[in-house]
């Protein structure tokens, strides 16, 4: 969608005056409301269905297979993402893009040991995101579905002996007992700058006048690699000052342990 | 040469090979192939406007042992800006792809992401409501890039991280090579696993890239990758303007 | 619950219906925007009589009576087998019976019997006054999304052009139709005519439809907006919303213009109600809007540029109005002038314009409004 130029000059002057006013009112570190479900594919470990306020939706289900880790190759990773936007060619710049940022993040991030079944053993988790709906960047949106579908994760429980080096013997699963996969997941932001302000979680109005935006990656309660610069569109691009990446971080560190919290709540 | 081959369709039996002529070697581009810097630490050579099909060009061979202990050489061309097809756009559409060279070290979906990057930061630097209903697209070609082993303990496992900075002088110098209008000459540095990409005598910040290491470096890298922004931007500078005055002589 | 950030919270399979609450709450909804819509109905045409709504006979629900015996049918449903009806939009016919094909409200108009969906596209009318954007500037005409099924059509000729009061349009004009209205431009207009396959021609040949400035825009589903005489309210604090009838809404600072427009129409109902004032006003009146065409016809009716001091204040009370009017979007209200000046003020409750994004506080200002019409006796 591409906006009027009067529209694109009032959100401007809006959002890069002092103090600044968001189109709908929110605070800077404030985000639209979501609405979360979990648990909703039964033949999935965990699942998890975000829809925020603007209508973007999208469907989260994780998975997990056991494999021999012994044959892996270092490079090789425990986490498999695959996205799939709709509306999207799988080529486009956007999905390659996300998708590269969510493997990295999430391979990293995703402790080994916490999948490790037995010596020989381990889960390997497949998270597939479907992004249904989607107006502005949804990477935001999706690492909070992710989050919360990792953390309503149950893996099977393992009832055979954990060392399998010298009795060569396949692990066995408990037939109904399930384990909740203990796991603290990263978090994914997008900081918009406009001006001399700093805006978290913008909606595609304000993304359309966005002169830089970041990706900041929230893991393990602080700000963690990736980070990364990017263009929300084409016309506004500029660079910004480096005092405006540090006022960014201090908008995630300010929000972020509160949507940890929030999103952890289990009411 | 003569042997009759029965499985193909050959010429008549007294065809003769093909020779091609030796290759005359012009002078000229290799007065302009200059090296700009060379120390222990940092060794440049840059050269501009050999890819004669396209509107510019420019090759980057980087030996950095101080920052990115890479190794780097690498071919940027830029086609354009030229007409395209659709609908109508106020603003040159940018393209920047990267391809491997002989070595298939990186994955295409990095590549892909490396690529849209750098698109996300010339958005910035290019003018490009001067050219409207046109794109311009860049292909840089990796053609050699390697680690360099460094006694102290790397701190770079993800290299693509460490020839943006390189990708970034290519197509700055390519983009001037093709004479379109940019902002400002931009380039970066890379300290820790940070990357800075700047203009304006390093006041504005155009990309950060930023895969390993933690927070506290980002803000004390940002001093480190401005000096490095500084001398490739008086390198390229340099190169720039010896190549003028050598064109003028 | 935390300033930050606003979850809804479930669990388990979505397809389970909580059949006690969300199905009622979203027959209370439907109902009422609906209603809305009869009421204008019966204001327009006289014959209220002839508006017959079958006794529902067949729904079971426990609410009937919220029902004002409007019968609500499903795509596929039996609506009547009595062959005495003209079948309308909305139904279909298989031997001698007439079933729904959407989901909505039965209205049966004389003899004539259609069903009214309860969401649906925006289907243009002669007369409607839209808001709309261009998506494609063309030989000699732009075209213009709506939110109908088909783009609509502004001719060359239907507007506007500038330098001077109305004249032919010229070759220059056609050469230069991207300065006057380019891709992405807002603008409200008229519906002046429909072409056969039901998309509609526009017109902004009047100095209230235009390239719209210094405001914001939202859409709501275009089932909310009421068809009435009027589309542009000026709103307390400065504020001034063009309601389009295609649910496309634009929210702007209060201009000189809007202002006179106001003030003409109070102007006139006040010269008839108190014949004291004498002539001399209403010519005055009459000039200042003679200057005013030849003003604004010239190449600002085509500006980019937005007033220059739209104050932090107004664009708070913008962004306020904004977040009222997707309150009421939320609750299936219709969205009517009085309406937005009663949740505006109800939503003064909440100091931060921010926590109105929030389902509940949304929830409080419908629930306001609709109890603000009870007191006042107008309730649906």
């Amino acid at each position: 969608m591409s906006l009027s130029v009067t529209e694109k000059s009032y959100l401007y002057n809006s959002l890069s005056s002092s103090p600044s006013v968001r189109p709908d009112g929110r605070l800077d570190y404030q985000f639209r409301a979501i609405e979360i479900t979990t648990d909703f594919l039964t033949s999935s470990n965990g699942s998890s269905r975000i829809i925020a306020s603007d209508g973007s939706e999208c469907i989260v289900s994780i998975k997990s297979k056991v494999i021999d880790h012994t044959v892996l190759q270092p490079d090789d990773s425990l986490v498999e993402v695959t996205l799939d936007i709709s509306g999207q060619r799988d080529d486009s710049p956007m999905v390659e893009s996300i998708s590269s940022l969510l493997r990295e993040v999430y391979s990293k991030t995703i402790d080994k040991k916490s999948l490790t079944l037995t010596t020989k053993y381990s889960f390997k988790l497949y998270i597939d995101v479907l992004v249904i709906s989607t107006y502005s960047n949804p990477i935001s949106l999706i690492s909070m579905a992710i989050f919360s579908a990792l953390n309503s994760t149950y893996l099977p429980k393992l009832v055979s002996s954990f060392d399998d080096i010298e009795v060569e013997e396949l692990p066995t699963f408990h037939d109904y007992d399930m384990i909740k996969f203990d796991v603290n997941p990263p978090l994914i932001f997008l900081v918009i700058i406009v001006g001399n302000n700093v805006f978290i979680d913008p909606a595609l109005n304000e993304s359309e006048i966005a002169n830089n935006s970041l990706i900041i990656t929230w893991n393990d309660n602080k700000i963690s690699p990736p980070i990364r610069s990017l263009a929300l569109n084409d016309t506004y691009c500029e660079g910004f000052k480096p005092q405006l990446l540090q006022r960014s971080m201090e908008l995630v560190e300010k929000c972020a342990n509160g949507i940890t919290a929030m999103l952890q709540d289990d009411k | 040469m003569n042997v009759q081959d029965r499985r193909r369709l050959l010429g008549p039996a007294n065809a003769k090979p093909l020779t091609f002529n030796t290759l005359t070697t012009s002078n000229e581009s290799d007065e302009l192939k200059k090296t700009v810097l060379k120390n222990e630490a940092l060794e440049v050579a840059l050269h501009t406007g050999f890819v004669s099909n396209s509107n510019g060009s420019s090759l980057v061979e980087v030996k950095d042992v101080a920052n990115s202990h890479h190794e780097t050489s690498l071919i940027t061309s830029v086609y354009g800006p030229r007409a395209i097809r659709g609908s109508f756009t106020s603003q040159a559409s940018l393209n920047i792809q990267l391809k491997n060279g002989s070595l298939e070290k990186y994955s295409s979906s990095q590549l892909k992401e490396v690529g849209n990057f750098l698109t996300n930061i010339f958005k910035s630097v290019i003018n490009l409501p001067r050219y409207a209903k046109s794109g311009i697209d860049i292909f840089i070609y990796l053609i050699y890039d390697k680690e360099i082993q460094s006694n102290e303990k790397s701190d770079s496992t993800n290299s693509i991280t460490s020839i943006l900075p390189h990708c970034i002088t290519g197509i700055t110098l390519a983009l001037v090579d093709a004479g379109i209008e940019i902002i400002d000459m931009a380039a970066g540095g890379i300290y820790k696993g940070n990357v800075f990409a700047f203009i304006k005598s390093g006041e504005e910040i155009i990309g950060f890239w930023k895969d390993e290491g933690n927070r506290e470096d980002i803000m004390n890298s940002i001093d480190n990758c401005k000096k490095q922004y500084d001398e490739y931007k008086n390198m390229m500078l340099t190169y720039l303007v010896d190549k003028e005055n050598c064109k003028a002589n | 619950m935390s300033d930050v950030i606003s979850i809804t919270k479930k669990s388990g399979s979505f397809q389970k219906f909580n059949w006690s609450d969300d199905i009622e709450r979203s027959l209370n909804k439907s109902i009422y925007h609906k209603n809305d819509e009869m009421d204008i109905d019966s204001d327009e045409d006289e014959d209220e009589k002839d508006i017959d709504t079958l006794t529902s006979g067949a729904t079971t629900s426990t609410n009937n009576s919220t029902f004002n015996n409007q019968q609500i049918v499903t795509p596929g449903e039996l609506v009547t087998d009595d062959p005495m009806w003209m079948r309308g939009h909305g139904t279909y016919y298989l031997s001698n019976m007439t079933y729904s094909s959407v989901a909505g409200a039965v209205s049966k108009v004389n003899r004539l019997l259609s069903v009214l969906p309860l969401k649906a596209r925006y289907s243009p009318e002669t007369g409607d006054h839209i808001v709309g954007r261009i998506t494609e500037v063309g030989n000699r005409r732009w075209k213009v999304d709506i939110g109908a099924k088909q783009h609509a059509v502004l001719m060359l000729g239907s507007v506007n052009l500038p330098g001077g009061i109305l004249r032919r349009k010229s070759e220059n004009d056609e050469l230069q139709m991207r300065s006057f209205l380019k891709e992405g431009d807002l603008l409200n207009a008229e519906v002046q005519t429909l072409f056969q396959d039901g998309s509609a021609s526009l017109h902004t040949r009047s100095l209230k439809y235009g390239k719209l400035r210094d405001g914001i825009f939202l859409r709501v589903p275009s089932s909310l907006i009421v068809r009435s005489k009027n589309h542009t309210h000026n709103l307390p604090g400065n504020v001034t919303v063009v309601l389009g009838v295609n649910g496309y809404i634009w929210l702007r600072k209060t201009s000189q213009m809007d202002l006179t427009n106001d003030s003409s129409s109070t102007n006139l109902n006040s010269s008839t109600a108190s014949s004291t004032q004498g002539p001399t006003g209403s010519i005055n009146t009459n000039s200042i809007s003679i200057t005013r065409l030849e003003e604004e016809s010239s190449w600002r009716i085509y500006s980019d540029e937005n007033d220059k001091n739209i104050t932090n204040n107004l664009r708070k009370t913008i962004s306020r109005y904004t977040n009222v009017i997707r309150a009421l979007s939320m609750g299936e209200i219709g969205i009517t002038k009085e309406r937005i000046v009663t949740g505006y003020e109800a939503s003064m409750a909440f100091p931060n314009i921010g926590s109105l994004i929030e389902l509940n506080n949304m929830q409080t200002i419908c629930e306001d409004v609709i109890n603000a019409e009870k007191m006042r006796g107008n309730a649906i």
